[in-house]
């Protein structure tokens, strides 16, 4: 009997010692952290042993508590001053010291409002503990020292959710159609541009490969497939034929870079080439329909055709959010784009850059030779039309 | 049509106003060992600023992300009972773009790792300029890939395990790794697309390795230290290489220690368009 009463007394004198830790949930240890810092928020993620966490953040006037609003505070005001400062000071610390020191936080002169809101910061962070790190034999330790800790299942963390989840849903999916259209208006404003100066610079020979690519259009498709796939074997050929000769390696990079920049060039060029063919036929029509149209030019031309072209672009951006569909805009606006760039490279190549009338369609039929016998010879010839002088 | 330059103007300044809008976040954060026997350790980054290093003793990772909120978002996973962890940055969108600007917003990644536990590291970047010291850690085995960046490897000090592969995976980058004998390494492997690769095989070795060298269009530099005994076999097509100082037998090129040195080291290379330049250390 007196064994077993011993042995309770002595269990007793151990518990007592180690009251304050037992009363410690082994679950709420600390065992790593996280500190994000940006204009919006300011957020403090614990990571328990339990596997679970506990994210304090300071978001858009909210306090959130792993997830859940729990107060409010004036933003650029004291509370979020020193959460702040608390924060930025922790990023250099380790685990258990961040811990001490989020417990210790003290932010004096508040009221209304953001007293309230440090307390309940105060609440969630009380309960924690820091996990003690391995000491220095531990470190090497077999893996049964493990077993000491409780499983933490994976845990991903990013940016901490402060709202609830439906309205972080609609708010990405604003803010991704907002970006896919803020890209389409860039994407058509520098297209847009380019064009633009192309025009101004080259008016004769954009409208050259647009007539190519209007005029002969299976042609130009033909070509410009052709050409696509001749790309890199011609390349490499270059590449190949400069290496062989001693004097073409030094050339080799500027080769390289000159044949690359050709290749874009041709492709961008007859993609806006296409663009002003798409506007000039539909403006055409329009005006044969009786609209009136007071200056069509060839600016007007390109700002339209792009309009078209990129249309389906923008509709795809437009309908992010009807689910699949959005993939038959994409399908049917990558085509598009394929196709025009396809058919306005090989348009450039036919028309060497639009040097080349051959199939421009500008050749007015020939006189027969009756009506040159007709023609007095001392009458002079009006130029042809469409012909350079 | 002012009715269309109107248009444009104003789609061009909100553009451009809406170009120069980023959030940026840095997120700071770190983890303790808690009786860790080896640690399988992925770093991903898409583009930016890396710099990779040992950590204190003590920690198991200690990483400081500085990034764009609204384009990326932090990874950072660990899984105790599998002893994995992931760090980095992934991009929201699917796809990565960098803006440019003031030098304070170039988005950062600074990773320290444990020294005290062996490692299995896999580092996975995109367009980043990377700084990666790996002196010190104990590295078992590395996975390294990049695409279009400038990295330079270093490892200033011997890794204290036995590794078992090093591997390289190069795209269109200027590529440095010094003081490869430190690794610890028996088989390395340096795949490199197109750009500038410079092997420099220096260090402490302690056992014989064999590296495997693949480079398409570029220049290789080798920097081989004098007491290694060194093979290489070489496999080029329309590629410079210059022999002095080895002896070639039977389609092999051997040092002239190499029937003498303690250590050796194959060196089993194949290049494309390009220059092999292999020099000894001391000649530098």
């Amino acid at each position: 009997m007196r064994s077993p009463a011993r042995s309770l007394l002595v269990l007793g004198l151990v518990l007592a010692a180690a009251g304050p830790a037992a009363a410690q949930q082994p679950g709420d240890a600390v065992v790593s952290h996280a500190i994000a810092l940006s204009s919006r928020d300011a957020t403090l993620e614990l990571d328990l042993a339990s596997g679970k966490s506990r994210v304090v953040s300071l978001r858009d006037g909210n306090v959130i508590v792993d997830g859940q609003n729990v107060g409010h505070y004036a933003a650029g005001g004291a509370l979020e001053r020193a959460w702040r400062k608390l924060l930025a000071d922790g990023a250099s610390l380790e685990t258990s010291a961040m811990v001490k020191s989020a417990r210790a936080w003290d932010a004096p002169g508040l009221g209304g409002d953001d007293l309230a809101a440090k307390g309940r910061i105060g609440s969630a962070l009380r309960d924690l503990a820091s996990a003690p790190p391995a000491s220095a034999a531990a470190v090497a330790a077999p893996q049964s020292a493990r077993a000491s800790f409780p499983a933490q299942p994976m845990t991903a963390e990013s940016a901490p959710p402060p709202e609830p989840r439906a309205s972080a849903a609609t708010s990405t999916g604003v803010q991704l159609l907002f970006q896919d259209v803020r890209n389409i208006v860039a994407v058509f404003i520098a297209l847009a541009m380019i064009g633009f100066g192309t025009v101004f610079f080259g008016r004769r020979y954009v409208e050259v490969i647009a007539d190519t690519a209007s005029n002969a259009f299976g042609r130009s498709l033909v070509v410009g497939l052709l050409g696509q796939l001749l790309l890199l074997p011609t390349l490499a050929m270059l590449i190949v034929g400069l290496i062989f000769t001693i004097v073409g390696i030094l050339l080799l990079p500027f080769a390289v870079v000159a044949f690359v920049v050709a290749a874009a060039a041709a492709a961008l060029g007859g993609y806006l080439a296409v663009a002003h063919a798409v506007g000039e036929t539909w403006t055409r029509r329009r005006m044969a329909n009786g609209a009136f149209v007071r200056h069509p030019t060839a600016y007007g031309y390109v700002f339209t055709g792009l309009v078209g072209l990129l249309g389906l672009w923008a509709a795809a951006a437009l309908f992010g959010w009807a689910g699949p569909v959005v993939y038959v805009f994409r399908a049917a606006a990558f085509i598009v784009t394929w196709l025009a760039a396809t058919v306005g490279f090989g348009a450039v190549l036919l028309s060497r850059a639009g040097l080349r009338e051959t199939f421009a369609g500008r050749h007015a039929g020939e006189m027969s030779d009756e009506y040159l016998w007709a023609t007095p010879p001392a009458t002079p010839a009006a130029p042809r039309p469409g012909r350079r002088e | 049509m002012k009715r269309t330059a109107a248009v444009l103007v104003i789609a061009l300044v909100w553009l451009v106003t809406s170009a120069g809008a980023q959030t940026l976040r840095t997120l700071t954060s770190a983890r303790q060992l808690h009786g860790e026997s080896s640690v399988s350790v992925d770093v991903t980054y898409a583009a930016g600023q890396l710099r990779l290093e040992p950590a204190s003793p003590g920690d198991l990772y200690r990483m400081e992300l500085r990034y764009d909120e609204d384009q990326f978002a932090p990874v950072r996973e660990y899984d105790p009972d599998a002893g994995v962890l992931r760090l980095g940055l992934r991009s929201l969108h699917g796809h990565t773009s960098i803006r440019g600007g003031h030098h304070d917003d170039t988005p950062s990644l600074d990773v320290a790792l444990t020294p005290d536990v062996p490692l299995t590291l896999r580092v996975d970047i995109g367009a980043a300029e990377a700084d990666v010291e790996l002196g010190g850690l104990e590295l078992h085995r590395l996975t390294y890939k990049t695409g279009a960046s400038e990295s330079h490897v270093r490892f200033s000090q011997p890794n204290p395990v036995d590794c078992d592969a090093l591997t390289f995976e190069v795209g269109a980058a200027k590529f440095t790794a010094s003081d490869l004998g430190n690794s610890n390494c028996r088989t390395m492997s340096f795949h490199g697309g197109v750009g500038e690769m410079t092997l420099d095989f220096g260090g402490e070795w302690h056992t014989p390795a064999e590296a495997n060298v693949k480079i398409g269009i570029g220049s290789l530099k080798v920097l081989l230290p004098r007491d290694l005994g060194v093979a290489i076999t070489l496999n080029r097509f329309l590629a410079s290489f210059d022999h002095q100082g080895f002896t070639k037998r039977g389609g092999v090129y051997y040092s002239d220690n190499y029937a003498s040195a303690r250590i050796r080291l194959h060196l089993d290379m194949d290049a494309a368009f390009g220059g092999i330049d292999v020099r000894w250390l001391d000649d530098r």
